[in-house]
């Protein structure tokens, strides 16, 4: 240690905190980085250089191994040992967990020789050994001509596990066809060999999770042989049974798909992405993941956020635009949006291979819109040229769709790209109203998506279908952030288009219809909301039959808007066949289930039947709270329900908790200016009024009218049901006068909504 | 060199057999003295009847740390600190184990195994502990926490996870302090 006299701690800090920011550059622009950074201290570049690079070695240098005893099961090769039944002959390979050996049978049973693979680590707990021979017997049941098959399996003397399985000779895939200079559509059929033994693992529930050239072998008779099945899991199964845990440990970043470095769940999609790599290096002949450096935060970053590169861009342009689709449509980073299955890859590839239009389609505009949303976050500026982009994007669509042969693609394309389309923009617009605190910026926002509805529907002049989809898209999105006014505009605006375009029974026109209804319904147009809903009921019934989950749904719709009116009973009649059929359709657990109680109990609370209202919310909540997946908000739902129910037996104990947290929750969720929040300070109010703090009642009741008026219409109903209540609690106070103009105010919101003076229960959801 | 962990690492590797001189006026001593006692007492025990084996005393330091969480009175800092000593101990075992093994070696002239050279495990080779050991002075000379992290990796055999436990620190720290001591060490030991 010579030199520890030369550099000072001082000077080691320095390169170390240089070093240190060096980690988060671009590895690309890492030397200008460098040289900004250091100005003219050469010495402290190479330095920092030095680091870098060291910076990527693996553990192998410090001999960190999980192993009890490594040396004992690596000197078994030193020696002819004997694992089992077999002697190993030479070490063919070694990975992070586990040594080959080429091996054969010591009674000489077989002439054939083996592979023994011997794990690194020993079994720690009596469970792991139990989950080893299960899954040894499930992998050795799994006999299929492309994959190799598992003969053996057992402990060795020190404790490792060991797996004997058939021997391949020959070269990887990758290798294989490089040698042979293979054309791509004979790399083409080896490839839909691999797939083919995928999917038959998939169907045996077994996921191969180490999917990478090396794993697949190509004997000399071209016959393809996948290696390694499970194995990765079989032979870790000393820890707990869980998978990101265990894959980050033998992770090939390679070979790695998002999820297994994200540590998410590896199903059969991380299978299908590690098919996408593997057809992208046969077709390109390099890998689609390449790393200067084994960094970890670079391999992230290129794994799970950077778009893969374009196999047009690195083996030109004869490669067929939709062979790209194909591969691309593996590589997508979240799971549920690639090729369902091996066979469906297959199924394409087939496609391809016989000149058929093929359903993957290029992604890179989805994607370009998903890196937008990343990057302007929370800009005005952003949402406006995201618009820009989204009317380009529908224009390529419209486009491409020209160009898909079936209809039934068309349709399926079609649909599926404007819900990607408004799953970004709702996503984009819910972020960015929730940090748009002032209503000077949410208004900014509304200008703008406004303004580019303008424009776009400038560019799509033509063509009337495209133009009523993109209308229910905005009117959905304004929708979900409250501006119902807008979101009725675009609504009303693709009813004559979708009319002009397509027939009276079209889903599509049915759902616009629907979601016009139910934003009427919410605004208080009750009397334009119930002949929609009454068309919407009557198409669906006509093409979908009686029986029908969308037929339920409509059904609710209806009975729901009928108990706002006032009609009680027939809303009784349509909920109750609603949630017979819903129950039936989708089961007796399904989130819509807990919906329609919801609505059933608002309609016995108005008769006043609070125990069947009670049993109904009770219901309600336990259908919702059954579901993990339901957002915590979506609950204040029926327990503030609940919570009115024992307010009007004045029951305030009970009451009270619930009220005060949900309102809270509400407040985390939508921030203080939301109907919701309204509802929240109406029930408080009441509880206040019973407790007798009626100033506090004064104030809530304000607060909720104020909240109301001005988010939903000055004259909605439920600011009739407000004002009631306000006049009860004023005249309560002695104060005759006020308590008199709150009722007046209250009747001239229920006449002017031509409603009998009981309307109760809609809330917004 | 100036906190208390060096210290003690500082004169136990001195003088083995009479370990802690200054232990008393160590701030966490008070405490916690028991449990550290006991604890290089049993890791040389361990290392005397066994021979050596990372796990073992991996499985120390894990008892050590459930024996600690269990005790009342003591905060999260305290706890972070023991731990940090404890690891920091485990190292001093372990590097005099080493030096003995060493000692041992070149006096019955006996040469360590040949493998073949991709199937070598260095980890055990008292050499090897001791560069890592020599490497490691020099990382704590400018960040005593990049130290702490490659004792809780390497010499007592602490996953990722277990190290960001312990040591009251986020996974993500653990992972990249864990990179940047490698490349550290690594161009320490290749000088």
């Amino acid at each position: 240690m010579t030199s520890e006299q030369e550099i000072t701690p001082e000077r080691r800090a320095l390169i170390d905190q240089v070093f240190n920011e060096a980690l988060d550059q671009d590895s690309i622009e890492m030397d200008v980085w460098l040289r900004q950074r250091c100005g003219q201290d050469l010495d402290l570049i190479r330095e920092v250089q030095a680091l870098m690079r060291y910076c990527h070695a693996g553990e192998d240098f410090l001999g960190i191994t999980t192993s009890l005893e490594p040396a004992e099961s690596l000197a078994l090769a030193a020696q002819d040992s004997v694992v089992g039944n077999y002697r190993l002959l030479r070490p063919v390979g070694r990975g992070g967990m586990a040594s080959v050996f080429l091996s054969e049978r010591v009674d000489g049973q077989f002439s054939q020789n083996v592979a023994v693979k011997i794990a690194h680590a020993a079994f720690s707990f009596e469970d792991s050994r139990r989950r080893f021979e299960r899954e040894k017997r499930i992998l050795a049941g799994l006999e299929h001509p492309h994959i190799a098959r598992i003969l053996d399996g057992g402990t060795h003397t020190n404790g490792c596990p060991f797996i004997v399985m058939e021997f391949v000779e020959g070269l990887n895939i990758v290798d294989y066809c490089q040698s042979r200079n293979l054309s791509y559509p004979q790399r083409i059929m080896l490839f839909l060999d691999v797939c083919d033994a995928l999917q038959f693992a998939h169907q045996n529930l077994v996921i191969h999770r180490d999917l990478k050239p090396s794993n697949i072998m190509v004997d000399q008779h071209g016959n393809v042989k996948l290696l390694d099945f499970g194995i990765a899991k079989l032979l870790d199964s000393n820890r707990v049974d869980d998978g990101s845990l265990t894959l980050k440990h033998v992770l090939t970043p390679r070979y790695a798909s998002p999820e297994q470095v994200r540590g998410g769940t590896i199903t059969t999609a991380s299978d299908v992405y590690q098919l996408g790599l593997l057809l992208f290096e046969l077709i390109c002949r390099r890998p689609a993941q390449d790393f200067v450096s084994g960094d970890f935060v670079a391999m992230e970053r290129v794994i799970c956020i950077e778009q893969p590169p374009s196999p047009r861009s690195i083996a030109g342009k004869t490669i067929p635009i939709d062979l790209e689709h194909i591969v691309l449509m593996c590589l997508r980073k979240e799971p549920d949006r690639r090729y369902q299955s091996p066979r469906g890859l297959a199924e394409d590839l087939m496609r391809f291979q016989s000149k058929q239009p093929v359903l993957a389609c290029g992604d890179a505009m989805s994607y370009r819109i998903s890196k937008f949303f990343d990057r302007y976050r929370f800009s005005v500026m952003g949402v406006c040229l995201l618009m820009f982009m989204l009317a380009g994007y529908l224009y390529t669509l419209a486009n491409n769709n020209r160009r898909v042969a079936t209809e039934r693609n068309r349709a399926h394309l079609q649909a599926k790209k404007a819900t990607d389309i408004k799953d970004y923009l709702n996503r984009l617009l819910w972020d960015f109203t929730n940090s748009a605190q002032s209503t000077d910026e949410r208004q900014k926002v509304l200008d703008l998506l406004q303004r580019n509805e303008t424009l776009m529907e400038q560019d799509f002049g033509v063509d009337p279908a495209m133009r009523a989809e993109m209308y229910k898209i905005f009117g959905d999105i304004y929708r979900a952030q409250g501006w119902y006014p807008q979101a009725i505009a675009s609504f009303q605006r693709a009813v004559p288009l979708f009319s002009k375009c397509a027939d009276a029974s079209d889903p599509a026109a049915l759902e616009n219809m629907r979601l016009l209804a139910r934003t009427l319904h919410f605004v208080g147009h009750y009397h334009a909301a119930e002949p929609l809903l009454v068309q919407v009921l009557e198409q669906r019934i006509m093409t979908l039959g009686f029986g029908h989950a969308q037929v339920a749904e409509s059904l609710n719709n209806l009975g729901s808007l009928l108990h706002a009116m006032g009609r009680f009973d027939e809303a009784e009649d349509l909920l109750l066949q609603a949630l017979q059929m819903r129950r039936e359709f989708s089961g007796p657990s399904d989130l819509r289930v807990g919906n329609i109680l919801l609505n059933l109990g608002d309609l016995y609370t108005s008769r006043g039947e609070l125990d069947r209202a009670e049993s109904a919310y009770q219901a309600s909540t336990d259908v919702v709270s059954s579901h993990f997946e339901v957002e915590v908000w979506q609950l204040t739902l029926s327990t503030d329900a609940l919570a009115y129910v024992y307010l009007q037996r004045g029951e305030m104990a009970k009451a009270q908790p619930i009220i005060e947290r949900n309102m809270r929750i509400r407040m985390e969720v939508f921030g203080d200016w939301h109907p919701l929040i309204a509802e929240s300070l109406k029930n408080r109010a009441l509880l206040y009024r019973l407790q007798g703090f009626t100033d506090l009642a004064f104030e809530d009741d304000e607060c909720a009218i104020i909240m109301y008026s001005s988010l939903l219409s000055e004259f909605h109903p439920f600011l009739a049901r407000t004002y009631m209540e306000l006049g009860a609690l004023l005249s309560e106070m002695g104060l005759k006068d006020e308590a008199e103009a709150a009722f007046h105010e209250g009747q001239i919101r229920l006449q002017c909504n031509d409603l009998a003076d009981h309307t109760f229960g809609f809330r917004p959801r | 060199m100036g906190n208390h962990r060096a210290n003690i690492s500082g004169t136990c590797l001195e003088d083995p057999v009479n370990p802690e001189p200054d232990a008393s006026s160590h701030p966490l001593t008070d405490l916690t003295d028991g449990i550290y006692q006991e604890l290089r007492r049993k890791a040389r025990r361990l290392l005397k009847h066994s021979s050596f084996n990372t796990l073992d005393v991996t499985g120390l330091v894990h008892e050590t740390y459930l024996n600690l969480a269990n005790k009342p009175g003591l905060d999260i800092q305290d706890r972070q600190q023991f731990m940090a000593v404890c690891v920091s101990a485990m190292r001093d075992v372990l590097v005099e184990h080493a030096r003995k093994r060493c000692a041992y070696k070149r006096g019955s002239g006996q040469r360590s195994a040949t493998l073949e050279p991709h199937m070598a495990t260095q980890a055990n080779q008292p050499e090897h502990i001791l560069a890592v050991n020599d490497a490691l002075k020099v990382l704590d000379s400018f960040n005593p926490r990049l130290t702490q992290i490659v004792e809780c990796r390497f010499f007592a055999g602490l996953s990722e996870e277990e190290t960001a436990t312990y040591l009251e620190l986020s996974l993500r720290t653990v992972q990249r302090d864990w990179q940047r001591a490698k490349a550290w060490l690594r161009r320490e030991m290749e000088k």
